[in-house]
Order: structure tokens, then sequence, then C-alpha cells
């Protein structure tokens, strides 16, 4: 890993953990294991392009009973309450929050980058695969008992 | 009088709505440019404040702040920006082009409620 994609791991995993906490109060937990999962499934992500020095494509996946939590905790609303698009359009503004908090992180640095407008993949136990030479991170972070899998795909 | 959300995403709207009603103001709401500046044309005498994100499809935040800034009628509403936006160099041309707060999100309720009691000179 070069020191420009350690810089862009270390502000998106600080961004994660503002936005889950600033905007839900719910705890997130990282989960440290020697193992790489190159598979993630998940019933929903949030995706984005990440433009800087390196390009990268940056991806949040959750089930659907986590996102519904997130997003439960975020407005005050009943999980039963929140609906299909609402579940959508939380798991893309989440995303966009975390990149955004990642580029405000990295402001003012030669590390700076911009950002593309989120969008969400959405299908049960899909999963993102990408060709082995890419370089490429996944941290898993619990959050309510359930799993979240940030993932970064340098793509130059 | 009314509170007005500008934002492409709704889950946010829904955030700035329960802070809005926490201080007991009427909430409108609307998804992009285009919309908000049609409600507020149709509203803007009712209007005590207008929420405004900067990235949103069509007509973009900073577009709708100069609309409503270069237009007599509207241009003593108070508009805060609240958005992903966070360079400093468009925080300060948000300011300059006549916002009165810039609250960059990830928000709490807490910190949003008190831009909203400020920029509504309750200034709590």
């Amino acid at each position: 890993m070069n020191i420009e994609q350690d810089y862009l791991q270390g502000s998106l995993t600080t961004a994660i953990r503002d936005v889950i906490e600033t905007m839900t109060g719910l705890c997130i937990e990282e989960v440290l294991s020697q193992e790489v999962c190159k598979i993630n499934k998940g019933e929903i992500s949030g995706v984005m392009l990440i433009l800087g020095e390196r390009n990268a494509l940056m991806s949040l996946t959750m089930s659907k009973e986590l996102c519904t939590t997130i997003i439960s905790y975020m407005t005050g609303i009943e999980k039963t309450d929140i609906t299909e698009e609402e579940i959508y359009d939380g798991a893309a503004e989440l995303v966009n929050m975390v990149a955004g908090r990642a580029k405000a992180i990295l402001s003012g640095t030669k590390y700076h980058f911009n950002i593309t407008p989120p969008f969400t993949i959405i299908g049960q136990d899909h999963f993102i695969v990408h060709k082995d030479k890419i370089f490429n991170i996944t941290k898993n972070y619990i959050i309510d008992d359930r799993s979240l899998f940030l993932q970064i795909y340098y793509i130059n | 009088m009314k509170i007005l959300s500008v934002d492409d995403s709704a889950i946010i709207r829904k955030i700035i709505k329960m802070a809005v009603e926490v201080i007991e103001y009427e909430f409108l709401e609307a998804g992009d440019g285009e919309a908000a500046l049609s409600i507020i044309n149709e509203n803007y005498r009712d209007i005590a404040l207008i929420l405004l994100d900067w990235n949103m499809p069509g007509i973009d935040g900073f577009e709708v702040l100069k609309t409503i800034k270069s237009d007599d009628r509207l241009k003593s509403i108070p508009v805060m920006m609240v958005t992903t936006e966070s360079e400093k160099l468009s925080i300060i041309k948000a300011i300059q082009a006549g916002a009165i707060h810039y609250v960059v999100k990830p928000f709490t309720m807490e910190e949003v409620t008190r831009k909203m009691f400020e920029a509504l000179g309750k200034g709590e």
C-alpha cells in the first residue's frame, strides 16, 4: 500500500465512525481479522467514486435490516414505517456523508479528492467482484450486531 | 411561519423535519433546486428560513442561494447551507453570497436545531 492509499483508507475509516456515531448515536466496532474475505454479500450497497491523484471506488455493503436500523436512528422513524425508497435513499446518503467527511479530512492536503453523486445497488446476496490485480481494501464493522463492509477498490 | 428544507435526500429532509417540528414551525420541502425556487416564489411571504443542500441534480444549492439573494422579494429570507461540501473555499463562497450559517454533514440534531434558532434570531 502506498502512502496515498493509506491516507484514503485512514480518512474513510475515521469518516465512517464519525457519520454513524454523529447521525445515529449507535456504536460502530471494527472487526480486526487476519482473514481476508474477497466476497462480502449484502442486500444493499451505497457506492461512490473518489477522484483524486488516485481514483477509487468505495462501497458500503450491508443488510437491509442494518440499513433500516441506521435510518431509523437517523430519523427517529419506527423501522416498520420506513419505506423501500427511504432505505435506498438512506444507503446513498450514508455513502455520500462518509465520502464527504473523508473529503473534508483530506481537504487542504495533497491527497484531497472530489466525489461523484452516490448510487445504490440492491439485491439479495449481491457482491462486488473485481479483477485480481486491482488493489482493494475491505473493512468489516459491526453495528447493532450486524455487519457493514467498507470496500475500497483502487482503479488507477 | 414556515421553514423550507431543500435536499435531494429524502432521509435528510426527514431529519430536518424533526428538528423543525421541535421548534414548532411549519415544514416545507423540495428535492431539487427547481422545485425549491417554485416553492419559494409561491410562499416567500411565509418562509422564515431555508435550509439548502449544495450538491443536487439540476440547479444546485449555490445557484439557488444566488437566485434568492439577487431577488428583492426574497433576499431577506435567511438561508443556511446544510451540505457535505466542506471545502473552505465553498464555505467562504456561500457566506459571501449571503448564507447565514453553514452546517457540514454529518450533523447532530442539537447542532442543526441550535443553528436554526440562531438563524431565526432566537439566539438559543
